[in-house]
């Protein structure tokens, strides 16, 4: 799948940057091969716009913020949050401007301390994190570009038979490649999975990372959920009760480069287990994440009868993404985009 | 347009590069996407030839200058400046060599410290400065690749709205956003544009303008446009100080122009140096490059295209768009652009 060949995707909202990133300067972004720009408004919400002044195409982004609206760089058209010019400063009378003259404005909201853009009408809400509700607190974790097809990420966030490899030096036993039996529930725009792992508590950083926990070995229950197309929420409870619940976005930039966008939610206290300990812990993991994923080809089928890839029972739940993936394309009268077509 | 695709812009020259380049040995140039090499002979003469050894393509650039051949560093073997192979070291007569083994040739001249290249018939010859007849200093400015369509930099050499928010803190003022009047007069292959712009004299940049050390200054401009990417500005300050412009933006690939500059200044080095003249160009150009390289590269010709919208003050730059549009109607081509390419 091409994602940016798939118009039915522009219909689902990915979060874009951490609302931190939005300062005083406007922000750019490519969103499945979109180039938009955000920015922060008068009225505090976000403004998203194509990022391409109607003029003579120059990037808004490198323009400026003024009274709200957007500037260009170039000759200080403004924009207005609903992408329509509002002030052409080289005219008589500057505001009188035909309807016309407008760039194509986005849906973008705050929630969950990120920015988050859906380029068409969306089919479903924002995820719903429980974690968020609880109060439990939210530590951001990694916003970074990945040279991979997203759905690679969100099929290795499901797939059990990875750690053991991938995570060998941090969580993982390559001693143990076999897998635990799994259980899927779907629901309309994505599943609800659950599992049990038996992982490794290393010295250092790790026990730090379980509260002082220093047993040698310890057991993940596994209660996540896949949010269609490109968000994992993987709820982690530990034997000591300690819960810690990891959010990762694959935001599509284009085919091969995917904006990784994660913070995690926990059940203790600063005093507990330092954010620094617990962002030092999932940094070491998802290199190790990257590295392999960067290797894979980024156009993932998703007719599973592709002779491709070959499949085994740790690949379920990927194979599940990509059915209904496919099956979404089919309502929406797509099919899937690859390289070769 | 893509500039690669429209055959008429092979004929007209372009600055390739200072002719203080040709020092070491064979140079390089992609002109139009044609891959050629430059050297000069011993007699002084010029020879460009296409880059590229009819043998196992490689590229002759990567060679050295044997007095008035180019020896290829692959098989070593030698090319005279008509193009044609006049030695294969590995046969017992190296020198009998069949004539149609030979690579293309192109048109090249010296001329205001520069090399000119022309691929295909020339249509009109080099432009005429005339600051260089009337025996100016020539002080060489810039060489350096922009990622860029040439057309946009011709555009915004006679754009006078984009100084008050491009050059906002340089030249220009964002409280004066008004543009001035062009007077512009067509000829065969350009235009003649004449206006006089009032411009901020900020700290730092008084000498550069002269002996009016008042806050603004106004240049009374008389510059040219030559057809199709070469552009002379001719600026002359209240106490008579002229200051001339060259420009060209080369065009190498679609989207990638080489930026060929050099000014004639009528003071003289004591009173103003060079250095401190390229030191103060530097900032402007680098303020056009930085919102330039944002643009679109393939421009449309057809001034009644959707994809931008227009206003009085972008009139020299639509006039370019007609004029082009017109020559290619007249040399039998239709315009390519990147979706009917």
């Amino acid at each position: 799948m091409l994602v940016t060949k798939q118009p039915v995707l522009r219909r689902f909202w990915y979060p874009v940057l951490p609302e931190s990133e939005l300062g005083e300067a406007p922000v750019p972004f490519t969103l499945l091969g979109e180039d938009i720009v955000l920015w922060r408004t008068a009225d505090g919400s976000v403004g998203c716009v194509q990022d391409r002044c109607c003029h003579r195409t120059a990037k808004l982004s490198v323009g400026f913020v003024k009274d709200g609206n957007i500037a260009c760089g170039y000759h200080g058209w403004e924009y207005d949050a609903a992408g329509d010019c509002v002030c052409i400063p080289q005219q008589a009378d500057p505001h009188k401007i035909s309807s016309g003259v407008q760039v194509p404005a986005y849906r973008a909201e705050l929630k969950y301390g990120h920015v988050w853009v859906a380029l068409d009408e969306p089919l479903t809400g924002i995820p719903h994190f429980p974690e968020d509700e609880e109060g439990l607190r939210r530590i951001d974790q990694f916003y970074e570009e990945w040279k991979i097809g997203g759905l690679r990420l969100m099929e290795n966030s499901f797939d059990a038979a990875h750690i053991a490899f991938v995570h060998k030096d941090t969580f993982g036993d390559i001693s143990r490649p076999t897998t635990n039996r799994h259980n899927i529930e779907e629901f309309d725009y994505g599943f609800n999975y659950s599992s049990h792992s038996e992982v490794k508590n290393r010295d250092g950083v790790s026990n730090r990372y379980l509260g002082g926990e220093t047993s040698e070995d310890t057991v993940r229950q596994n209660r996540s959920t896949w949010h269609m197309p490109l968000v994992r929420r993987l709820g982690i409870t530990y034997p000591t009760g300690l819960r810690h619940t990891i959010i990762t976005a694959a935001t599509p930039m284009t085919d091969n480069r995917t904006m990784l966008v994660q913070w995690c939610y926990r059940s203790d206290t600063e005093e507990e287990a330092k954010a620094e300990d617990i962002i030092a812990f999932d940094r070491a993991v998802t290199l190790e994440d990257k590295e392999v994923l960067e290797a894979t080809e980024f156009d993932v089928p998703l007719d599973n009868r592709d002779t491709s890839e070959f499949h085994m029972y740790s690949d379920t739940p990927g194979l599940r993404m990509r059915r209904m993936l496919s099956d979404l394309l089919e309502k929406h009268g797509e099919t899937d985009m690859r390289l070769a077509s | 347009m893509l500039t690669t695709q429209q055959k008429t812009l092979r004929r007209f020259w372009y600055p390739v590069m200072p002719e203080a380049a040709l020092a070491d040995g064979p140079a390089p140039f992609t002109l139009l996407g044609e891959n050629i090499v430059l050297w000069k002979n011993p007699d002084g003469t010029l020879a460009c030839i296409q880059d590229r050894c009819c043998h196992k393509t490689a590229r002759l650039s990567k060679g050295w200058i044997d007095k008035d051949r180019v020896v290829c560093a692959y098989h070593g073997w030698e090319y005279d400046a008509t193009g044609a192979c006049v030695r294969i070291p590995q046969q017992p007569d190296p020198e009998q060599v069949a004539p149609e083994i030979r690579v293309d040739t192109y048109n090249a001249e010296i001329r205001y410290g520069h090399v000119w290249v022309a691929l295909g018939e020339p249509l009109t010859g080099i432009p005429e400065i005339p600051e260089e007849a009337e025996g100016f200093r020539r002080i060489d400015e810039f060489y350096e690749e922009w990622k860029i369509a040439p057309l946009r930099l011709m555009e915004n050499s006679f754009d006078n709205s984009h100084i008050a928010f491009t050059h906002r803190e340089t030249l220009g003022s964002l409280d004066a956003p008004k543009p001035s009047k062009n007077e512009i007069e067509e000829f065969d292959f350009g235009l003649q544009v004449r206006t006089e712009i009032p411009i901020k004299n900020r700290d730092g940049s008084a000498e550069y303008f002269g002996e009016d050390r008042g806050e603004e200054v106004v240049r009374t401009m008389n510059s040219t446009w030559f057809m199709p990417f070469v552009r002379r500005l001719g600026i002359t300050y209240p106490d008579g100080l002229r200051h001339t412009v060259i420009t060209a933006a080369t065009p190498v690939t679609d989207d990638r122009s080489m930026f060929v500059q050099w000014s004639y200044r009528s003071d003289t080095e004591d009173e103003v140096s060079a250095e401190s003249i390229i030191d103060f160009d530097r900032r402007v150009i680098d303020e056009d490059k930085i919102i330039l390289e944002t643009t679109d590269p393939d421009v449309p010709l057809d001034t009644k295209s959707p994809l931008e919208f227009h206003m009085q003050s972008d009139l020299p730059g639509v006039r370019m768009r007609r004029m082009l549009g017109q020559l290619l109607a007249d040399q039998g081509e239709a315009e390519v652009t990147r979706t009917a390419a």
